[in-house]
Protein backbone atom coordinates (compact mmCIF):
# COMPACT_ATOMS: atom_id res chain seq x y z
CA UNK A 1 0.00 0.00 0.00
CA UNK A 2 1.39 3.39 -0.99
CA UNK A 3 1.32 5.71 2.01
CA UNK A 4 1.93 8.87 0.01
CA UNK A 5 -1.70 9.97 -0.53
CA UNK A 6 -2.43 9.35 3.16
CA UNK A 7 0.54 11.37 4.26
CA UNK A 8 -0.24 14.23 1.87
CA UNK A 9 -3.83 14.42 3.03
CA UNK A 10 -2.62 14.44 6.61
CA UNK A 11 0.13 17.00 6.22
CA UNK A 12 -2.20 19.38 4.41
CA UNK A 13 -4.19 19.67 7.63
CA UNK A 14 -1.49 20.35 10.24
CA UNK A 15 0.49 23.45 11.18
CA UNK A 16 3.95 24.25 9.84
CA UNK A 17 5.26 23.73 13.40
CA UNK A 18 3.81 20.26 13.66
CA UNK A 19 5.05 19.35 10.19
CA UNK A 20 8.55 20.26 11.33
CA UNK A 21 8.11 18.30 14.57
CA UNK A 22 7.11 15.25 12.54
CA UNK A 23 9.97 15.64 10.07
CA UNK A 24 12.49 15.91 12.94
CA UNK A 25 11.14 12.86 14.67
CA UNK A 26 10.59 10.70 11.62
CA UNK A 27 13.09 12.09 9.07
CA UNK A 28 12.22 10.13 5.81
CA UNK A 29 10.18 7.29 7.13
CA UNK A 30 13.11 4.96 6.41
CA UNK A 31 15.43 6.11 9.13
CA UNK A 32 13.10 6.20 12.13
CA UNK A 33 13.89 3.85 15.00
CA UNK A 34 11.01 2.05 16.74
CA UNK A 35 11.42 4.53 19.60
CA UNK A 36 11.13 7.54 17.30
CA UNK A 37 8.14 6.04 15.55
CA UNK A 38 6.46 5.40 18.88
CA UNK A 39 7.05 8.98 20.03
CA UNK A 40 5.60 10.36 16.81
CA UNK A 41 2.66 7.95 16.94
CA UNK A 42 1.79 9.03 20.48
CA UNK A 43 2.47 12.72 19.97
CA UNK A 44 0.10 12.94 17.02
CA UNK A 45 -2.78 12.52 19.48
CA UNK A 46 -2.67 16.07 20.67
CA UNK A 47 -1.10 17.65 17.61
CA UNK A 48 -3.64 16.44 15.07
CA UNK A 49 -7.24 17.29 15.80
CA UNK A 50 -10.25 15.15 16.42
CA UNK A 51 -12.28 16.26 13.40
CA UNK A 52 -13.43 13.35 11.31
CA UNK A 53 -12.24 13.11 7.73
CA UNK A 54 -15.75 12.71 6.35
CA UNK A 55 -15.89 13.42 2.59
CA UNK A 56 -12.11 13.99 2.47
CA UNK A 57 -11.82 10.24 2.80
CA UNK A 58 -13.26 9.69 -0.68
CA UNK A 59 -9.76 9.80 -2.21
CA UNK A 60 -8.69 7.01 0.15
CA UNK A 61 -11.77 4.90 -0.53
CA UNK A 62 -10.75 4.97 -4.22
CA UNK A 63 -7.52 3.24 -3.11
CA UNK A 64 -9.43 0.56 -1.26
CA UNK A 65 -9.01 1.97 2.24
CA UNK A 66 -12.33 1.31 3.96
CA UNK A 67 -13.86 3.28 6.77
CA UNK A 68 -11.61 6.34 6.60
CA UNK A 69 -14.61 8.68 6.68
CA UNK A 70 -14.87 7.86 10.39
CA UNK A 71 -11.19 8.39 11.11
CA UNK A 72 -10.12 11.54 12.85
CA UNK A 73 -7.04 13.43 11.75
CA UNK A 74 -4.77 11.77 14.34
CA UNK A 75 -5.84 8.34 13.09
CA UNK A 76 -5.08 9.37 9.52
CA UNK A 77 -1.61 10.56 10.52
CA UNK A 78 -0.92 7.44 12.51
CA UNK A 79 -2.05 5.09 9.75
CA UNK A 80 0.07 7.00 7.24
CA UNK A 81 3.12 6.77 9.50
CA UNK A 82 2.73 3.09 10.20
CA UNK A 83 2.17 2.10 6.57
CA UNK A 84 5.24 4.03 5.46
CA UNK A 85 7.47 2.92 8.31
CA UNK A 86 6.77 -0.78 8.74
CA UNK A 87 8.37 -1.99 5.47
CA UNK A 88 11.62 -0.27 6.52
CA UNK A 89 11.95 -2.60 9.48
CA UNK A 90 13.56 -6.06 9.39
CA UNK A 91 10.99 -8.59 8.24
CA UNK A 92 11.20 -10.68 11.41
CA UNK A 93 10.62 -7.65 13.65
CA UNK A 94 7.51 -6.32 11.95
CA UNK A 95 4.78 -8.29 13.72
CA UNK A 96 6.22 -7.51 17.14
CA UNK A 97 6.66 -3.86 16.26
CA UNK A 98 2.98 -3.49 15.41
CA UNK A 99 1.91 -5.37 18.50
CA UNK A 100 4.12 -3.13 20.68
CA UNK A 101 2.49 -0.03 19.25
CA UNK A 102 -0.91 -1.53 19.98
CA UNK A 103 -0.17 -2.68 23.53
CA UNK A 104 1.52 0.56 24.57
CA UNK A 105 -1.01 2.85 22.99
CA UNK A 106 -3.85 4.70 24.64
CA UNK A 107 -7.13 3.74 23.12
CA UNK A 108 -7.02 6.18 20.25
CA UNK A 109 -3.58 4.87 19.32
CA UNK A 110 -4.97 1.34 19.44
CA UNK A 111 -7.80 2.38 17.14
CA UNK A 112 -5.24 3.63 14.62
CA UNK A 113 -3.18 0.44 14.73
CA UNK A 114 -6.30 -1.62 14.04
CA UNK A 115 -7.43 0.70 11.26
CA UNK A 116 -4.12 0.17 9.49
CA UNK A 117 -3.96 -3.64 9.70
CA UNK A 118 -5.63 -4.41 6.38
CA UNK A 119 -3.28 -1.95 4.61
CA UNK A 120 -0.04 -3.41 5.95
CA UNK A 121 2.08 -5.78 3.84
CA UNK A 122 1.25 -9.47 4.28
CA UNK A 123 -1.68 -8.70 6.57
CA UNK A 124 -2.47 -12.31 7.52
CA UNK A 125 0.42 -12.26 10.01
CA UNK A 126 -1.57 -9.84 12.15
CA UNK A 127 -4.39 -12.32 12.83
CA UNK A 128 -3.31 -12.92 16.46
CA UNK A 129 -3.32 -9.18 17.13
CA UNK A 130 -6.73 -8.72 15.50
CA UNK A 131 -8.11 -11.64 17.53
CA UNK A 132 -6.67 -10.13 20.69
CA UNK A 133 -8.19 -6.75 19.86
CA UNK A 134 -11.56 -8.40 19.30
CA UNK A 135 -11.54 -9.34 22.97
CA UNK A 136 -11.11 -5.78 24.26
CA UNK A 137 -13.76 -4.27 26.49
CA UNK A 138 -13.08 -0.72 25.38
CA UNK A 139 -15.91 0.11 23.01
CA UNK A 140 -14.01 2.36 20.62
CA UNK A 141 -11.21 -0.16 20.24
CA UNK A 142 -13.62 -3.00 19.57
CA UNK A 143 -15.47 -0.90 17.00
CA UNK A 144 -12.16 -0.16 15.28
CA UNK A 145 -11.58 -3.83 14.51
CA UNK A 146 -15.22 -4.83 14.03
CA UNK A 147 -16.61 -1.96 11.98
CA UNK A 148 -15.69 -0.52 8.59
CA UNK A 149 -12.55 -2.63 8.75
CA UNK A 150 -11.82 -5.05 5.93
CA UNK A 151 -9.45 -7.13 8.04
CA UNK A 152 -11.74 -9.50 9.99
CA UNK A 153 -13.72 -10.85 7.04
CA UNK A 154 -10.59 -11.19 4.91
CA UNK A 155 -8.30 -12.82 7.45
CA UNK A 156 -9.86 -13.98 10.72
CA UNK A 157 -10.51 -17.73 11.05
CA UNK A 158 -14.14 -18.74 11.63
CA UNK A 159 -13.79 -19.08 15.39
CA UNK A 160 -12.49 -15.52 15.85
CA UNK A 161 -14.79 -14.06 13.24
CA UNK A 162 -17.88 -15.63 14.82
CA UNK A 163 -16.85 -14.37 18.25
CA UNK A 164 -16.44 -10.91 16.81
CA UNK A 165 -19.94 -10.98 15.32
CA UNK A 166 -21.45 -12.24 18.58
CA UNK A 167 -19.65 -9.57 20.53
CA UNK A 168 -20.90 -6.89 18.15
CA UNK A 169 -24.44 -8.13 18.86
CA UNK A 170 -23.83 -8.01 22.63
CA UNK A 171 -22.47 -4.50 22.44
CA UNK A 172 -25.30 -3.32 20.25
CA UNK A 173 -23.09 -2.33 17.32
CA UNK A 174 -24.86 -2.26 13.98
CA UNK A 175 -23.68 -5.50 12.36
CA UNK A 176 -24.20 -3.98 8.91
CA UNK A 177 -20.96 -2.17 9.73
CA UNK A 178 -19.00 -5.46 9.73
CA UNK A 179 -17.36 -5.39 6.32
CA UNK A 180 -17.84 -8.61 4.35
CA UNK A 181 -20.16 -10.24 6.88
CA UNK A 182 -22.57 -11.75 4.32
CA UNK A 183 -19.79 -13.81 2.73
CA UNK A 184 -18.70 -15.18 6.11
CA UNK A 185 -22.05 -16.48 7.35
CA UNK A 186 -21.92 -20.20 8.14
CA UNK A 187 -24.24 -22.79 9.69
CA UNK A 188 -22.28 -22.45 12.89
CA UNK A 189 -22.71 -18.67 13.02
CA UNK A 190 -26.45 -19.10 12.37
CA UNK A 191 -26.62 -21.56 15.25
CA UNK A 192 -24.67 -19.25 17.60
CA UNK A 193 -26.84 -16.29 16.76
CA UNK A 194 -29.99 -18.39 17.19
CA UNK A 195 -28.83 -19.59 20.62
CA UNK A 196 -28.17 -16.02 21.63
CA UNK A 197 -31.70 -15.04 20.60
CA UNK A 198 -33.10 -17.95 22.67
CA UNK A 199 -31.07 -16.84 25.68
CA UNK A 200 -32.45 -13.32 25.41
CA UNK A 201 -36.04 -14.57 25.11
CA UNK A 202 -35.61 -16.94 28.06
CA UNK A 203 -34.37 -14.03 30.16
CA UNK A 204 -37.36 -11.94 29.14
CA UNK A 205 -35.23 -9.50 27.21
CA UNK A 206 -35.60 -7.97 23.80
CA UNK A 207 -33.87 -9.66 20.88
CA UNK A 208 -31.55 -7.38 18.87
CA UNK A 209 -33.00 -6.68 15.42
CA UNK A 210 -29.66 -7.53 13.83
CA UNK A 211 -30.19 -11.19 14.70
CA UNK A 212 -32.94 -11.39 12.08
CA UNK A 213 -30.59 -9.68 9.62
CA UNK A 214 -27.85 -12.26 10.15
CA UNK A 215 -30.32 -15.13 10.03
CA UNK A 216 -31.62 -13.81 6.71
CA UNK A 217 -28.16 -14.12 5.14
CA UNK A 218 -27.39 -17.31 3.25
CA UNK A 219 -24.75 -19.65 4.53
CA UNK A 220 -21.47 -19.78 2.68
CA UNK A 221 -19.02 -22.60 3.17
CA UNK A 222 -17.16 -23.09 6.44
CA UNK A 223 -13.44 -22.34 6.33
CA UNK B 1 -22.87 23.19 38.92
CA UNK B 2 -19.95 21.54 37.14
CA UNK B 3 -17.29 20.10 39.41
CA UNK B 4 -13.69 19.15 38.65
CA UNK B 5 -11.93 16.92 41.21
CA UNK B 6 -8.32 17.34 40.23
CA UNK B 7 -6.83 14.65 42.47
CA UNK B 8 -8.56 11.30 42.82
CA UNK B 9 -7.18 7.76 42.42
CA UNK B 10 -10.09 6.09 40.65
CA UNK B 11 -8.19 2.89 39.93
CA UNK B 12 -8.85 2.08 43.61
CA UNK B 13 -12.56 2.98 43.50
CA UNK B 14 -15.75 1.22 42.47
CA UNK B 15 -18.45 1.93 39.93
CA UNK B 16 -20.69 3.02 42.84
CA UNK B 17 -18.19 5.82 43.40
CA UNK B 18 -18.33 6.84 39.75
CA UNK B 19 -22.12 6.83 39.90
CA UNK B 20 -22.19 8.96 43.05
CA UNK B 21 -19.62 11.37 41.66
CA UNK B 22 -21.56 11.85 38.43
CA UNK B 23 -24.79 12.36 40.38
CA UNK B 24 -23.06 14.99 42.54
CA UNK B 25 -22.03 16.98 39.47
CA UNK B 26 -18.43 15.86 38.95
CA UNK B 27 -17.79 15.96 35.20
CA UNK B 28 -14.01 15.93 35.07
CA UNK B 29 -11.26 14.37 37.14
CA UNK B 30 -7.50 14.11 37.19
CA UNK B 31 -6.01 10.86 38.40
CA UNK B 32 -2.40 11.33 39.44
CA UNK B 33 -0.16 8.32 39.20
CA UNK B 34 0.95 7.39 42.68
CA UNK B 35 1.96 4.45 44.75
CA UNK B 36 -0.43 1.56 45.10
CA UNK B 37 -0.10 0.88 48.82
CA UNK B 38 2.64 -1.68 48.47
CA UNK B 39 5.96 -1.47 46.68
CA UNK B 40 6.14 -2.60 43.07
CA UNK B 41 8.88 -5.03 42.20
CA UNK B 42 9.07 -4.48 38.43
CA UNK B 43 9.26 -1.52 36.10
CA UNK B 44 6.76 -3.38 33.93
CA UNK B 45 4.02 -3.08 36.53
CA UNK B 46 4.53 0.70 36.47
CA UNK B 47 4.13 0.69 32.73
CA UNK B 48 0.90 -1.31 32.93
CA UNK B 49 -0.34 1.13 35.58
CA UNK B 50 0.41 4.10 33.32
CA UNK B 51 -1.36 2.29 30.48
CA UNK B 52 -4.44 1.72 32.61
CA UNK B 53 -4.49 5.44 33.46
CA UNK B 54 -4.57 6.40 29.78
CA UNK B 55 -6.71 3.43 28.77
CA UNK B 56 -9.06 1.32 30.83
CA UNK B 57 -9.64 3.82 33.65
CA UNK B 58 -10.32 6.59 31.18
CA UNK B 59 -12.86 4.34 29.49
CA UNK B 60 -14.48 3.39 32.79
CA UNK B 61 -14.90 7.06 33.70
CA UNK B 62 -16.37 7.88 30.30
CA UNK B 63 -19.17 5.41 30.91
CA UNK B 64 -20.36 7.57 33.76
CA UNK B 65 -20.08 10.74 31.73
CA UNK B 66 -16.84 11.80 33.41
CA UNK B 67 -13.79 13.15 31.56
CA UNK B 68 -10.71 11.38 32.88
CA UNK B 69 -7.27 12.95 32.72
CA UNK B 70 -4.12 11.79 34.46
CA UNK B 71 -0.72 12.91 35.61
CA UNK B 72 2.32 10.71 35.09
CA UNK B 73 5.39 10.54 37.27
CA UNK B 74 7.63 8.59 39.62
CA UNK B 75 6.09 8.98 43.07
CA UNK B 76 8.36 10.02 45.95
CA UNK B 77 7.99 6.79 47.95
CA UNK B 78 9.18 4.60 45.10
CA UNK B 79 11.88 7.07 44.11
CA UNK B 80 13.64 5.38 47.04
CA UNK B 81 13.49 1.98 45.36
CA UNK B 82 16.60 1.63 43.18
CA UNK B 83 15.31 -1.53 41.50
CA UNK B 84 12.53 0.41 39.75
CA UNK B 85 13.27 4.16 39.93
CA UNK B 86 15.70 4.51 37.03
CA UNK B 87 13.61 2.28 34.78
CA UNK B 88 10.47 4.30 35.48
CA UNK B 89 12.32 7.50 34.59
CA UNK B 90 13.05 6.02 31.17
CA UNK B 91 9.33 5.40 30.61
CA UNK B 92 8.25 8.92 31.50
CA UNK B 93 8.99 10.83 28.28
CA UNK B 94 6.69 8.60 26.23
CA UNK B 95 3.84 8.54 28.76
CA UNK B 96 4.03 12.30 29.30
CA UNK B 97 3.24 12.59 25.58
CA UNK B 98 -0.12 10.80 25.95
CA UNK B 99 -2.94 13.17 25.11
CA UNK B 100 -4.85 12.65 28.38
CA UNK B 101 -1.76 13.34 30.51
CA UNK B 102 -2.17 16.90 31.79
CA UNK B 103 0.76 17.22 34.20
CA UNK B 104 3.84 15.60 35.65
CA UNK B 105 2.84 14.15 39.01
CA UNK B 106 2.39 13.44 41.69
CA UNK B 107 6.02 14.00 42.52
CA UNK B 108 7.80 15.61 45.46
CA UNK B 109 8.91 14.50 48.89
CA UNK B 110 7.89 11.72 51.24
CA UNK B 111 10.76 10.97 53.66
CA UNK B 112 12.83 13.79 52.12
CA UNK B 113 15.77 11.58 51.22
CA UNK B 114 18.60 12.37 48.78
CA UNK B 115 17.09 9.94 46.25
CA UNK B 116 13.75 11.75 46.44
CA UNK B 117 15.49 15.06 45.87
CA UNK B 118 17.35 13.74 42.85
CA UNK B 119 14.26 12.29 41.13
CA UNK B 120 12.11 15.29 42.06
CA UNK B 121 14.60 17.63 40.38
CA UNK B 122 14.92 15.40 37.34
CA UNK B 123 11.13 15.35 36.91
CA UNK B 124 10.82 19.12 37.30
CA UNK B 125 13.28 19.31 34.42
CA UNK B 126 11.18 16.85 32.39
CA UNK B 127 8.09 18.98 33.02
CA UNK B 128 9.90 22.05 31.76
CA UNK B 129 11.00 20.23 28.61
CA UNK B 130 7.56 18.75 27.96
CA UNK B 131 5.81 22.07 28.68
CA UNK B 132 3.57 20.42 31.27
CA UNK B 133 2.30 21.68 34.63
CA UNK B 134 3.43 19.89 37.79
CA UNK B 135 1.31 18.36 40.56
CA UNK B 136 3.29 18.07 43.78
CA UNK B 137 2.58 15.79 46.71
CA UNK B 138 3.71 17.15 50.09
CA UNK B 139 4.69 14.84 52.94
CA UNK B 140 2.59 13.97 55.98
CA UNK B 141 5.61 13.91 58.30
CA UNK B 142 7.68 17.05 58.82
CA UNK B 143 5.26 18.75 56.47
CA UNK B 144 6.21 22.38 56.86
CA UNK B 145 9.86 21.64 56.17
CA UNK B 146 8.76 19.48 53.25
CA UNK B 147 6.82 22.36 51.73
CA UNK B 148 9.81 24.68 52.20
CA UNK B 149 12.09 22.20 50.46
CA UNK B 150 9.51 21.71 47.72
CA UNK B 151 9.34 25.41 47.00
CA UNK B 152 13.13 25.69 47.03
CA UNK B 153 13.34 22.92 44.43
CA UNK B 154 10.70 24.59 42.26
CA UNK B 155 12.55 27.92 42.43
CA UNK B 156 15.86 26.25 41.57
CA UNK B 157 14.33 24.48 38.58
CA UNK B 158 13.42 27.70 36.82
CA UNK B 159 9.82 26.57 36.25
CA UNK B 160 7.22 29.31 36.39
CA UNK B 161 5.50 28.74 39.77
CA UNK B 162 2.15 29.40 38.07
CA UNK B 163 2.68 25.99 36.42
CA UNK B 164 3.08 24.25 39.76
CA UNK B 165 0.36 23.06 42.13
CA UNK B 166 1.59 22.16 45.60
CA UNK B 167 -1.00 19.82 47.06
CA UNK B 168 -2.19 18.64 50.49
CA UNK B 169 -1.78 22.05 52.15
CA UNK B 170 -3.06 22.93 55.61
CA UNK B 171 -3.24 26.00 57.87
CA UNK B 172 0.49 25.74 58.51
CA UNK B 173 1.62 25.63 54.88
CA UNK B 174 -0.87 27.62 52.79
CA UNK B 175 0.93 30.94 53.19
CA UNK B 176 4.30 29.45 52.23
CA UNK B 177 2.74 27.98 49.10
CA UNK B 178 0.78 31.05 48.06
CA UNK B 179 3.72 33.38 48.68
CA UNK B 180 5.86 31.26 46.36
CA UNK B 181 3.51 31.92 43.43
CA UNK B 182 2.53 28.26 43.22
CA UNK B 183 -1.07 27.06 43.36
CA UNK B 184 -2.21 25.70 46.72
CA UNK B 185 -4.20 22.46 46.62
CA UNK B 186 -6.13 21.12 49.61
CA UNK B 187 -7.13 17.49 49.98
CA UNK B 188 -10.35 17.12 51.92
CA UNK B 189 -9.78 13.78 53.52
CA UNK B 190 -11.53 12.11 56.45
CA UNK B 191 -9.40 12.21 59.60
CA UNK B 192 -6.20 13.71 58.18
CA UNK B 193 -5.08 16.48 55.83
CA UNK B 194 -8.03 18.93 55.74
CA UNK B 195 -11.78 18.91 56.44
CA UNK B 196 -14.76 20.84 55.08
CA UNK B 197 -15.15 23.33 57.93
CA UNK B 198 -11.47 24.19 58.08
CA UNK B 199 -11.46 24.61 54.30
CA UNK B 200 -14.33 27.10 54.48
CA UNK B 201 -12.31 29.08 57.03
CA UNK B 202 -9.22 29.05 54.78
CA UNK B 203 -11.22 30.37 51.82
CA UNK B 204 -12.73 33.12 53.98
CA UNK B 205 -9.24 34.11 55.03
CA UNK B 206 -7.26 33.69 51.80
CA UNK B 207 -9.88 34.08 49.07
CA UNK B 208 -9.86 31.92 45.94
CA UNK B 209 -6.83 33.02 43.96
CA UNK B 210 -4.65 29.96 43.12
CA UNK B 211 -6.56 27.88 45.68
CA UNK B 212 -8.01 24.47 44.80
CA UNK B 213 -9.63 21.57 46.60
CA UNK B 214 -9.73 17.85 45.82
CA UNK B 215 -10.69 14.56 47.46
CA UNK B 216 -7.38 12.73 47.00
CA UNK B 217 -9.57 9.63 47.39
CA UNK B 218 -7.57 6.42 47.05
CA UNK B 219 -7.38 2.92 48.52
CA UNK B 220 -7.42 4.25 52.10
CA UNK B 221 -10.38 5.51 54.12
CA UNK B 222 -11.27 8.42 51.90
CA UNK B 223 -14.29 9.90 50.17
CA UNK B 224 -14.57 10.74 46.46
CA UNK B 225 -17.52 13.05 47.24
CA UNK B 226 -15.46 15.39 49.42
CA UNK B 227 -15.33 18.11 46.77
CA UNK B 228 -19.13 18.42 46.41
CA UNK B 229 -19.44 18.11 50.20
CA UNK B 230 -17.01 20.97 50.72
CA UNK B 231 -18.85 23.10 48.15
CA UNK B 232 -22.07 22.43 50.09
CA UNK B 233 -20.32 23.50 53.30
CA UNK B 234 -19.20 26.69 51.56
CA UNK B 235 -22.77 27.35 50.48
CA UNK B 236 -24.24 26.82 53.96
CA UNK B 237 -21.56 29.09 55.39
CA UNK B 238 -22.89 31.81 53.11
CA UNK B 239 -20.04 32.01 50.57
CA UNK B 240 -21.22 33.36 47.21
CA UNK B 241 -21.94 31.26 44.13
CA UNK B 242 -19.12 32.98 42.28
CA UNK B 243 -16.63 31.88 44.93
CA UNK B 244 -18.05 28.36 44.87
CA UNK B 245 -17.83 28.10 41.10
CA UNK B 246 -14.25 29.36 41.09
CA UNK B 247 -13.25 26.62 43.53
CA UNK B 248 -15.39 23.92 41.91
CA UNK B 249 -14.42 24.55 38.33
CA UNK B 250 -12.62 27.65 37.15
CA UNK B 251 -9.45 27.22 39.20
CA UNK B 252 -8.63 23.60 38.44
CA UNK B 253 -9.55 24.15 34.78
CA UNK B 254 -7.29 27.21 34.59
CA UNK B 255 -4.38 25.32 36.12
CA UNK B 256 -4.57 22.17 34.00
CA UNK B 257 -5.55 24.02 30.82
CA UNK B 258 -1.93 25.21 30.75
CA UNK B 259 -1.14 21.75 29.37
CA UNK B 260 -3.27 22.63 26.30
CA UNK B 261 -4.75 19.15 26.60
CA UNK B 262 -8.10 19.93 28.24
CA UNK B 263 -9.72 20.71 24.90
CA UNK B 264 -12.74 18.46 25.51
CA UNK B 265 -13.99 20.59 28.35
CA UNK B 266 -14.97 23.39 26.01
CA UNK B 267 -16.95 21.21 23.66
CA UNK B 268 -19.00 18.95 25.86
CA UNK B 269 -19.25 19.19 29.61
CA UNK B 270 -20.66 15.80 29.96
CA UNK B 271 -19.71 12.92 27.73
CA UNK B 272 -22.82 11.32 26.38
CA UNK B 273 -23.32 8.28 28.52
CA UNK B 274 -23.92 5.20 26.48
CA UNK B 275 -23.61 2.13 28.58
CA UNK B 276 -25.19 -0.01 25.90
CA UNK B 277 -21.69 -0.12 24.51
CA UNK B 278 -20.82 -2.90 26.89
CA UNK B 279 -21.19 -6.58 26.96
CA UNK B 280 -21.66 -9.34 29.46
CA UNK B 281 -18.78 -11.19 31.03
CA UNK B 282 -16.07 -8.97 32.41
CA UNK B 283 -17.59 -5.61 31.60
CA UNK B 284 -18.55 -2.87 34.01
CA UNK B 285 -22.24 -3.59 33.55
CA UNK B 286 -23.32 -7.03 34.60
CA UNK B 287 -26.83 -7.57 33.39
CA UNK B 288 -28.52 -4.52 34.86
CA UNK B 289 -30.41 -1.99 32.77
CA UNK B 290 -28.02 0.36 31.01
CA UNK B 291 -28.35 4.11 31.34
CA UNK B 292 -28.58 5.75 27.95
CA UNK B 293 -28.42 9.48 27.43
CA UNK B 294 -28.74 11.17 24.07
CA UNK B 295 -25.39 12.32 22.73
CA UNK B 296 -25.06 16.07 22.90
ZN1 LIG C 1 -2.60 11.27 45.64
Amino acid sequence: MNAQPLRELFEAGISEDDRRWLADLVPGSGSATPGQLRAAFTGLGRRAGRELLGPQAAALAAQGITGAARWDRATLGRVALLIAWLPTQPQDRQVDAVRELYLRGDYREQVAVLASLACLPDPARFVPLAAEASRTNVTDVFAAIACENAFPALHLPDLNFNQLVLKALFVGLDTHRIVGLPARVTARLHRMVGDFADERRAAGRSVPADIAYIQSLNEGSER
Amino acid sequence: MKIFDHHVHMTSRTTDDYQGMAAAGIVAIVEPSFWLGQPRTHVGTFEDYFLSLVGWERFRASQFGIHHYCTIGLNPKEANNPSVAAGVMELLPIYLEKESCVAVGEIGFDDQTPAETRYFEAQLELARKSRLPVLIHTPHRDKKEGVRNTIAAVKASGIDPAWVLVDHNNEETIELTLDSGCWAGHSIYPGTKMDETRMVALIRRYGTERITINSAADWGISDPLKVPKTLAAMRSAGLGEDVIETIAWRNPVAFFAQSERLELLNKADHLAIDQRALWQGNSVLRGQQPTVEPRR
